[in-house]
């Protein structure tokens, strides 16, 4: 391989481990994280030469790498997630109400991951539309800039921080309701 | 100060101070202010620290996962599907 892909490949094998924990997550499951991987290092070598060097090479990356993400879940149609159970979420910038939240951030059942909890969080992330599961991965999980995850997907800075919080909400309201489920089967004696 | 307690009491400002808290991208002035309103707001002190464990749940998730093998690309399939591209 000449030269200048070697730099590609370079880049690819220091940004894979990190890449590959976005599919996963994004997927639900490391076999599909490794095509994901797989297809993007062969699609990025494909069209190294158009490369023009507008935006970081990690960046360029990303966006291929999520782009083969989004696609491969939206052929998925069976796995398509409803965006509406994202609206009416409280604390919507766009909402008026404060309701009465429950405090389970030092509830023991949040306090270390076991496996009930590790299957939680791993199916409440799966509910999320795809491009509000990118962003929370990003932002919050890898730790990416708000800047560098609105160039990798291609939408606005503020556009990133609405999903991300929708997605944080989401979320949160999933794990309260675990909480209050898991007490309210065990005062009751009714499995969830 | 505003009870959010109350209904019908607009949440951007609150929103807006906690996500930038999550963030750790705020300025010394906001982060007082966001402080104070922690402070007297029980209820935006519950969505705070509610959100905060979430992101840490999910972080805690993440550091299993980087313990499991380190993905591979498998380069030598690659180049002979270009090099059978080239050829064709």
């Amino acid at each position: 391989m000449s030269q200048p892909t070697e730099v590609l490949k370079q880049h690819l094998e220091k940004e894979k481990d990190k890449m590959f924990r976005i599919a996963w997550k994004m997927c639900g499951n490391p076999e599909d994280a490794q095509d994901i991987l797989q297809e993007t290092a062969l699609k990025a070598l494909r069209s190294w030469h158009q490369f023009r060097g507008e935006s970081q090479i990690s960046t360029w990356l990303y966006r291929i790498a999520s782009n083969t993400c989004l696609s491969r879940q939206r052929k998925k149609s069976l796995e398509f997630v409803d965006p509406s159970i994202l609206e009416g979420l409280p604390h919507d910038p766009e909402s008026s109400m404060m309701p009465q939240l429950l405090d389970w951030s030092g509830d023991p059942l949040t306090k270390a991951l076991n496996d009930e909890l590790r299957a939680k969080l791993d199916q409440a992330i799966l509910k999320l539309p795809e491009l509000y599961r990118m962003v929370f991965i990003m932002r919050d999980v890898e730790g990416m800039s708000g800047e560098h995850t609105a160039k990798t997907l291609g939408i606005s800075l503020t556009n990133v921080k609405v999903r991300l919080h929708r997605a944080r909400m989401f979320l949160r309201n999933e794990l309260e309701q675990y909480v209050t489920g898991f007490k309210t089967s065990k005062t009751t004696g009714q499995a969830q | 100060m505003t009870d959010p307690t109350k209904p019908n009491m607009r949440c951007e400002e609150i929103v807006e101070l906690i996500n930038e808290l999550l963030d750790g991208d705020i300025d010394d002035e906001r982060y007082a202010r966001a402080r104070e309103l922690l402070a007297q707001n029980p209820q935006c002190n519950t969505l705070y620290q509610t959100l905060m464990r979430t992101i840490e749940l999910y972080r805690a998730r993440r550091a299993e996962v980087s313990y499991l093998p380190t993905p591979k690309i498998d380069w030598p399939a690659i180049e002979s599907c270009i090099n059978q591209e080239n050829a064709s």
